[in-house]
C-alpha cells in the first residue's frame, strides 16, 4: 500500500493510503477524542467529537470518516476545536437525563470520562429533561433511553457483526430512540438476546441486569478463556471479582470470527441450579450426606459384589477435558472391564462415525472455511444458541455471493437471509436429504414423489440440487437438531453428498456443530458403547455416570425402571441425581482445566475459579476408586495428549 | 476574605463537606470571615461578601430570589456540588409533572390519611422545572461532586485566597 505523509497539528506523520485520518492518528499515537467510533464497526461520524479542521475546507470534518491523503494539513488539538468538543458534550448531556450517581456505568463510562477530560463542570445549555421510557423486557439486559447518546454502536454491531439488524433508530431529531423491530419491546422483537449491544454501549444505556450496580469493570480480574457451553468453543473474557464471575464479554470486534450468544454471555452468570457440595448415599429412599471415604467404600463393596461386570454402563459428559475422558475410559475398560463406555450424547457421533468410515479421513471444515464457501447448506442449526457462525455465514453471502440453503422443518432464524428454505413436513429432513444426495450422485430418483412425500415444492427441490451441483466450495453445516429431527438417515445422506462433492483443501466439506465442548475428542478417543447402549434403558442394571455440570438431557432416561445401582458425578441437582443411589459432587467447567478440542480448534484451557474445598475433582475420585477396586490406574496419568499423539 | 454561603434546594451535604475539612478549618477561619451561612449562622439579609458559595439547585421562587440577592451581594459566585452545577438529585423531579409530584408526596404516600397539598401563601411556590444555578445568574466557578470531597473544597478555598479562580484538575473532579 502506498505511503502518504500528512501534517497534523504542525507535525509530519506517515500513514497508508485508504486509511482515515483517525487511523493515521491512532497509529502515530496522536490522541483524538471519540465516542461513537469503535474498532470493527463502520465509522459514521455521529458524535462529532473527533472534529478536525482540514486546510482548504470551510467546514469541520470528522476524523473517523475523513480519508487521509498525501499532503493533507489537519488541525486536531487546538483550543478552538476543544471548545467545540466541549460544546458537543454539553449538547449530549443536555439532551437526555445523565445522572452519573445513579448510573450503572459510572466509572466505566466513556461519556463520563470525556466529561472529566474536558472539565465539563457546568452546562451552559438548558437541560432538556425529556420523559423517556426504559425497556426492561429482555430477561438479561435493559435499555434505558435516558442514558443513550445515539452513537449507534449497538445498531451497527447488531447489523454488521451479529447480522440481525433488530435495533435501529426510530423517530427523528431530539425524539430519536434506539428501538427493536417496529417499536416493539425487546422481548417481543426478533432479538436473540446475544447481548453484543451491552458490550459495545459506551454509556449506561444498555446494561446487563445481573452485573449492574455491583462492581466496576476496572476492579475485576479479566480472564480470557474458551467458552464450553457448546461445541463451538468461542473466545470469552470473564470478569471475576471475589472468586465469582460477574460479567462476560466476547472478543474485541476486530475479530468478528465468533461473537458470543446468550448462553455464553449470560447463562453462566444466571446459574440458579442447586449445587451439590457433599457426597451422598441413598438410604431408605432418601439421599443422605456421608463422608467421601464411606461413599468410596460403599461403591467398592457394591461393584465387587457384582457377578456380571460387562453390563455396567459408563457415560461421561462431553464437557470434560481430554485427560479426564481418557482416564475415564481406562477406568471403565481396565478397572470395571465393561465395553460400554461412551459420552452422554454418544448418539451424536454414532451416526456420523458410520458415515465417515467411507471417507477415510475425519477432519471437517473449520469455521474459517465457512466464510470462503460459495454455497452453504444449513441443516438443523439453532441460531439462538449458535449465532457466532451467523456472522461467518453472512460474510460468505456478502463477499462470495454464496447461495444459502436452509433445510429445516421447524422455525429457523436463518430463514430471512436464506435464498431457499426447504421446509418439509415435521421431521421430514431425511427424505429431502436422501433425494438430494441421490440426485447429486446421479442415481435415479423420483423428485416428484419426494416432493409429494415431504410436502415441499418440486421447483425448490430442483433449484437446490442445481445450486449444490454448480457449487465449487459447498459446505454443509449441521447441528444437533438434525439428529433429533432427521435421524441417522439424514446424517448419512449429508456425508454421502460430501463424498460426492469431494474435499475442500483436504477437509470434508461438512462442519458439525456438536452439543458439547469436547465431543470431537471423545470421538477420537473411541469412547463408543456397543450398539443400543448409551442411555439408561431397561437393560442397564448398573450405571456409572460422570455428568459434571452438563445440562440435564431427558434423552438419557428411556425407561421408567431404575437401575439396581446408579452412581452419578453431578455438579447440580437434576432428575438424574434424584434417581441415583450414590451422588459424588463434581466441578463446573469454570473450575476445571485441561486440553479441549472444540470446533474453533484444539487448546489448553485453564481453570478460572477455585473449586469449593469440599469437592474433590473427578480425576482424583476416579483414580482413588480405581485403586481400591484393584485397577491398573496409578496416580501418574498422562496429562497431555494431543491429536498428533493419538495418531501415533 | 468575607464569605457568604447559602443553601438552596439541596440536602446541606455540601455544607457538611465544608465542615469536614476538619483541622484545616482552624487555619482557614483565621483568613476568612463567614458573614452569612444558611445552615450555620442565623444572619438575616445578604451582607456584602467577596465570595458567595451556593449549594443546591433552584426549585422554588424563593430560591430564585435568594440566588439573585446572593449574586448582587457577592463579588465571586461559586456553585458547590452537583445540584448547583447541573441540577443533581433535586432535578430528578423534572422527569415528572409538578402536580404529580405534589400529589404523590402529600396525598398518595402510603403513610398518609386524608392528605392535602399545602396551599399556604407563606410557602414559596415550586418552579415548573428545577434548574442549576447558572440558568438564573452568572456563575463564576463550578465545583461538582455529590458532595465535593473536603480536599476539593480546601483546594477551592486556597485558590480563592490566592486570588485565582479555581478550576478543578480532572483527577480531582467527581460526578458521583
Amino acid at each position: 500500500m502506498k505511503e502518504i505523509t500528512l501534517r497534523i497539528d504542525g507535525g509530519e506523520v506517515k500513514g497508508k493510503e485508504g486509511e482515515t485520518v483517525l487511523d493515521v492518528c491512532l497509529a502515530n499515537g496522536i490522541c483524538v477524542p471519540t465516542l461513537c467510533n469503535m474498532k470493527g464497526l463502520t465509522p459514521v461520524g455521529a458524535c462529532r467529537l473527533c472534529a478536525i479542521e482540514v486546510e482548504g475546507e470551510n467546514k469541520l470534518n470528522t476524523a473517523c470518516t475523513y480519508p487521509a491523503r498525501d499532503g493533507l494539513v489537519v488541525r486536531i488539538n487546538t483550543e478552538e476545536l476543544n471548545n467545540y468538543r466541549r460544546r458537543m458534550l454539553e449538547f449530549l448531556f443536555a439532551e437526555r437525563n445523565h445522572y452519573c450517581m445513579f448510573c450503572e456505568k459510572s466509572g466505566d463510562c466513556e461519556l463520563q470520562s470525556l466529561a472529566y477530560r474536558f472539565q465539563l463542570y457546568s452546562n451552559q445549555l438548558t437541560m432538556f429533561n425529556p420523559k423517556l421510557p426504559v425497556d426492561p423486557s429482555n430477561r438479561y439486559f435493559a435499555i434505558d433511553h435516558n442514558r443513550c447518546v445515539l452513537c449507534g454502536r449497538c445498531i451497527r454491531a447488531c447489523d454488521e457483526i451479529v447480522g440481525l439488524h433488530v435495533l435501529d433508530f426510530s423517530e427523528r431529531g431530539a425524539k430519536t430512540l434506539v428501538t427493536a423491530g417496529s417499536k416493539e419491546p425487546l422481548e417481543k422483537s426478533a432479538c436473540i438476546g446475544c447481548g453484543l449491544c451491552v458490550q459495545v454501549c459506551p454509556t449506561g444505556a444498555i446494561f446487563d441486569k445481573t452485573s449492574s450496580y455491583k462492581f466496576n469493570r476496572l476492579d475485576c480480574q479479566k480472564i480470557a478463556t474458551t467458552c464450553e457451553e457448546c461445541g463451538l468453543g468461542c473466545p470469552i473474557n470473564i470478569f471475576v471479582k471475589d472468586g465469582k464471575p460477574v460479567r462476560i464479554e466476547g472478543p474485541d470486534l476486530e475479530d468478528p470470527r465468533v461473537q458470543l450468544c446468550k448462553a455464553g454471555r449470560f447463562d453462566i452468570l444466571y446459574n440458579d441450579h442447586r449445587r451439590i457440595s457433599k457426597p451422598m448415599i441413598r438410604e431408605n429412599g432418601e439421599l443422605k450426606e456421608r463422608p467421601m471415604e464411606e461413599v468410596l467404600d460403599f461403591i467398592v463393596k457394591r461393584i465387587s459384589s457384582l457377578k456380571d461386570r460387562p453390563s455396567i454402563l459408563c457415560l461421561a459428559s462431553g464437557m470434560y477435558s481430554n485427560d479426564t475422558l481418557e482416564l475415564f475410559k481406562r477406568f471403565a475398560t481396565e478397572t470395571l472391564r465393561t465395553p460400554h463406555v461412551d459420552t452422554t450424547d454418544g448418539y451424536w457421533y454414532k451416526t456420523a462415525t458410520k458415515s465417515l468410515q467411507g471417507l477415510g479421513e475425519d477432519v471437517e471444515c473449520s469455521l474459517e472455511d465457512i466464510s470462503k464457501a460459495d454455497c452453504l447448506l444449513l441443516i438443523g442449526l439453532r441460531f439462538e444458541v449458535q449465532n457466532p457462525i451467523h456472522s461467518l455465514i453472512r460474510k460468505a453471502v456478502q463477499s462470495n455471493a454464496a447461495d444459502l440453503i436452509v433445510i429445516s422443518s421447524i422455525q429457523n432464524s436463518f430463514r430471512d437471509m436464506s435464498h431457499v428454505w426447504l421446509k418439509p413436513r415435521f421431521a421430514g429432513e431425511d427424505i429431502l436429504l436422501e433425494a438430494i444426495s441421490k440426485a447429486i450422485k446421479g442415481d435415479e430418483v423420483d423428485l416428484e414423489e419426494t416432493a409429494r412425500e415431504s410436502h415441499e415444492k418440486l421447483e425448490n427441490l430442483q433449484l437446490v440440487i442445481k445450486m449444490v451441483n454448480a457449487a465449487k466450495r459447498c459446505i454443509m453445516i449441521y447441528g444437533e437438531d438434525l439428529i433429533r429431527l432427521g435421524g441417522s438417515r439424514a446424517v448419512a445422506s449429508i456425508y454421502e453428498i460430501a463424498t460426492r462433492k469431494g474435499k475442500i483443501d483436504g477437509r470434508i466439506p461438512v462442519t458439525s456443530i456438536k452439543p458439547r465442548s469436547n465431543n470431537s475428542r471423545a470421538w477420537h478417543l473411541r469412547l463408543r458403547s456397543a450398539p443400543g447402549f448409551g442411555r439408561l434403558d431397561r437393560r442397564v442394571r448398573v450405571a456409572y455416570l460422570m455428568l459434571g455440570d452438563e445440562p440435564f438431557d431427558p434423552y438419557l432416561i428411556t425407561s421408567p425402571e431404575k437401575p439396581d445401582l446408579l452412581i452419578v458425578h453431578g455438579t447440580y441437582r437434576s432428575p438424574i441425581t434424584s434417581m441415583a443411589h450414590v451422588v459424588i459432587p463434581a466441578t463446573t467447567w469454570l473450575e476445571r482445566s485441561g486440553h479441549y478440542d472444540p470446533v474453533t480448534g484444539e487448546r489448553r484451557i485453564g481453570s478460572i475459579l477455585e473449586k469449593p474445598a469440599s469437592i474433590k475433582d473427578e480425576k482424583t475420585v476416579i483414580t482413588e476408586l480405581s485403586m481400591r477396586l484393584g485397577g491398573p490406574i496409578g496416580f501418574a496419568t498422562p496429562e497431555i495428549r494431543t491429536r498428533g499423539d493419538l495418531k501415533k | 476574605m468575607k464569605i457568604s454561603t447559602v443553601w438552596l434546594s439541596g440536602c446541606s451535604g455540601c455544607h457538611m463537606s465544608i465542615l469536614d475539612i476538619d483541622e484545616a478549618l482552624i487555619d482557614l477561619l483565621k483568613k476568612v470571615e463567614v458573614v452569612r451561612s444558611t445552615p450555620l449562622l442565623d444572619v438575616k439579609g445578604f451582607p456584602p461578601a467577596d465570595v458567595g458559595i451556593v449549594e443546591g439547585a433552584v426549585a422554588t421562587e424563593e430560591d430564585v430570589e435568594t440566588l439573585r440577592r446572593m449574586r448582587d451581594s457577592c463579588r465571586t459566585l461559586v456553585a458547590l456540588g452537583d445540584c448547583a452545577c447541573f441540577g443533581g438529585i433535586t432535578s430528578y423531579r423534572n422527569l415528572f409533572d409538578k402536580e404529580d409530584i405534589l400529589s404523590r408526596v402529600y396525598i398518595e404516600t402510603e403513610s398518609t390519611i386524608e392528605g392535602k397539598i399545602p396551599q399556604s401563601r407563606q410557602l414559596p411556590p415550586l418552579l415548573e422545572k428545577v434548574k442549576p444555578v447558572n440558568n438564573i445568574v452568572t456563575t463564576d466557578c463550578y465545583i461538582p461532586g455529590c458532595p465535593p470531597s473536603p480536599d476539593v473544597i480546601l483546594y477551592t478555598f486556597k485558590e480563592l485566597l490566592a486570588g485565582r479562580m479555581p478550576i478543578l484538575p480532572s483527577e480531582m473532579a467527581s460526578f458521583e
